[in-house]
């Protein structure tokens, strides 16, 4: 029995150290539910595309703790994964603190700008440019002068969604008031109803939220206000079609796919990849019915503001 | 902005963030009064959640939402009473085994229902009631008669309650159960069946409180949404002393705290947010310990009974 057994697990461990020379493994850890409808299942679709695409071995560990991503981490690389993904920007230091201890796994974290040798490459997306786009189309659309963005926690890429916003809105209207408020926690979605709702009291007519599970809650206050939203990161305009213009697109799948495709062609290096307009990593979902309530001349204004920032003109440097 | 219009809505926001946390506490001040501590309402409240979502989708109404959700937290609290009064388990570890069984529970499930297609599910949930048609009222209109359904059965419920326990037989020995059960099992009562029911009744409040999270406040589900407030409904029991008003009254200070500090953050912008975060809770800490003073706990609270009766 004990022999037999032996073998077994001899034949097994030889059948995937054979596996093992060609399918790449590969491990996505979320620091959030892939539920939330938003940044981590953004991250699950993209990674889930790049498993039909290439010939790779995915794990996906979700709800992953600050406190735990360093043995997270750390169990993935001992266990001989060819890549590890840390969805989001607290990745990055205990990414920094262990990657010299694994050189054979290549460590990626999105939404952050760090990079070492020889293992150690990062995928930001332009937060800033998607903002701006979403507070002009926001400057265009609304009646009372007041909008609105509720994020979950000031985090750098919640702060430049934001900057971008109140730019982007000024941009297209000079007089418009952006009103701000943060919930304190990604997954709080009554709270970000609540707050969404006091903005809305405020005279916001047009709102827009960045964060998890709490942008769910912002939706639908618009949607029980009356009033409109523009969406983050994933198109979820089914959600609610009326309430939502359209959504500043965060192309996570871009991110990953970028990601596994250079790791299998070998052409990853430990540096920052910036994904902006050009390169796919952000965007600005179709405005579907409501594209009826602007006027061609506004059309016009958000294409060449789209143009613009795909050319680097914009937005304004500071 | 107009002081009135603030005002009111300061007040309606205060109170729908007070009732989850209300009807939480009314049904943790029931089991706390019997002897049982129950730390795990948390994971019942997010279980009631998901099944009221699950089931006002199925059946296209959120009564049949709120009746299925009261009988999941039911047995939920079944699950602890079990545990606690059968077989005298720890309370305190019982009720941690809970909030992490509803957590995965909700999350499971919701992962394999209506989190499948992927794309978000329309919730026909709860709209505000408008009781005599008065929720136009100025001022008062939104605040008295535009809630929604549960908060004014939450309110009945706790006034029924208190009168319970204040002036009736059943109260006199429900607070037996909790204060001196040996008293309660030499008058022939049985203190286990007794707290057993009191279990079993705070669990469906808590589930009633998941719910109208779930398909009050906001329409649908997302993991792990409760938040914390389980807790803080614990915390709203003892502030107000095992007495189920004073825990509704409770929860809407804290309510309005939170409703306030919303509030005050886009007001002045220059202050970081994170003050006007922490409000509530520091409140919270602050009125607790100037209420744990004088406070008078059930004394047989977290301990087993065993009958000496044979």
């Amino acid at each position: 029995m004990l022999k037999l057994l032996t073998g077994m697990t001899i034949a097994l461990a030889l059948t995937t150290g054979a596996a093992m020379a060609e399918t790449k493994k590969i491990a996505l850890v979320l620091p959030g539910p892939v539920t939330d409808g938003t940044f981590n299942s953004a991250a699950n679709k993209g990674i889930e595309a790049a498993k039909a695409k290439y010939d790779i071995e995915v794990v996906v560990r979700e709800n992953t703790d600050f406190a735990q991503i360093q043995d997270v981490l750390r169990s993935y690389a001992e266990e001989g994964y060819d890549m590890v993904i840390g969805h989001g920007f607290q990745f990055a230091e205990p990414v920094m603190e262990i990657h010299a201890e694994y050189p054979d796994t290549w460590f990626v974290v999105n939404t952050a700008q760090v990079a070492a040798e020889p293992n150690v490459a990062s995928f930001d997306n332009r937060w800033g440019d998607a903002g701006y786009m979403a507070g002009a189309v926001a400057g265009l659309y609304t009646k009372s002068g007041i909008i609105g963005h509720i994020g979950a926690i000031p985090v750098p890429v919640i702060e430049d969604y934001n900057k971008g916003f109140e730019a982007g809105a000024k941009s297209m209207r000079a007089d418009v008031k952006v009103l701000s408020a943060y919930v304190g926690s990604f997954t709080d979605i009554a709270r970000g109803a609540e707050i969404t709702t006091s903005l809305i009291e405020q005279g916001a007519d047009v709102v827009t939220s960045t964060g998890n599970e709490n942008v769910v809650g912002t939706i639908q206050a618009a949607q029980k206000a009356g009033v409109h939203a523009i969406g983050t990161a994933f198109d979820s305009q089914a959600m609610a079609p009326e309430t939502i213009i359209t959504t500043a697109l965060i192309n996570m799948d871009v991110n990953i796919d970028l990601a596994v495709g250079r790791l299998i062609d070998g052409s990853l290096k430990p540096e920052t990849y910036v994904l902006g307009l050009n390169e796919n990593g952000i965007g600005l979902a179709p405005f579907r019915e409501f594209e009826s309530e602007f006027s061609a001349e506004d059309m016009a204004k958000i294409d060449t503001m789209v143009d613009e920032i795909a050319a680097g003109t914009l937005p304004p440097k500071e | 902005m107009d002081e009135a219009l603030f005002l009111s809505g300061l007040l309606a926001a205060g109170i729908r963030l007070a009732a989850p946390i209300a009807l939480a506490a009314i049904g943790e001040t029931i089991s706390q009064r019997a002897g049982v501590i129950n730390v795990g309402i948390e994971g019942i409240m997010l279980v009631g959640a998901f099944v009221a979502v699950l089931v006002t989708v199925m059946a296209g109404n959120p009564w049949a939402g709120l009746a299925a959700a009261i009988l999941a937290g039911a047995a939920m609290g079944a699950i602890h009473a079990v545990f606690t009064v059968r077989l005298k388990a720890e309370q305190i570890v019982s009720g941690i085994a809970l909030l992490f069984l509803g957590l995965g529970l909700s999350g499971y499930g919701f992962r394999l229902t209506l989190a499948q297609g992927g794309s978000a599910v329309q919730v026909p949930g709860f709209r505000e009631l408008d009781l005599f048609a008065l929720s136009d009222l100025p001022f008062i209109g939104p605040v008295v008669f535009g809630q929604h359904a549960l908060v004014y059965i939450a309110l009945f419920c706790a006034a029924g309650l208190a009168w319970m326990l204040a002036s009736t037989r059943l109260g006199l020995m429900i607070k037996a159960a909790g204060d001196y059960p040996q008293a309660l099992d030499a008058a022939g009562g049985d203190v286990d069946r007794l707290r057993f029911v009191c279990v079993v009744v705070s669990g469906a409040f808590a589930a009633a409180g998941g719910a109208f999270l779930s398909t009050a406040q906001l329409w649908g589900f997302v993991e792990n949404m409760t938040a914390g407030r389980g807790f803080l409904a614990i915390s709203c029991v003892v502030f107000a002393r095992w007495n189920p008003l004073a825990a509704v009254a409770v929860a809407l200070g804290f309510g309005i705290a939170d409703a306030l500090q919303i509030r005050m953050q886009t007001s002045y912008p220059g202050v970081p947010y994170q003050f006007f975060v922490i409000a509530p809770y520091v409140v919270a800490i602050v009125s607790l310990a100037v209420a744990s003073k004088g406070s008078r706990m059930p004394a047989a609270l977290g301990t087993p009974f065993v009958s000496q009766r044979q």
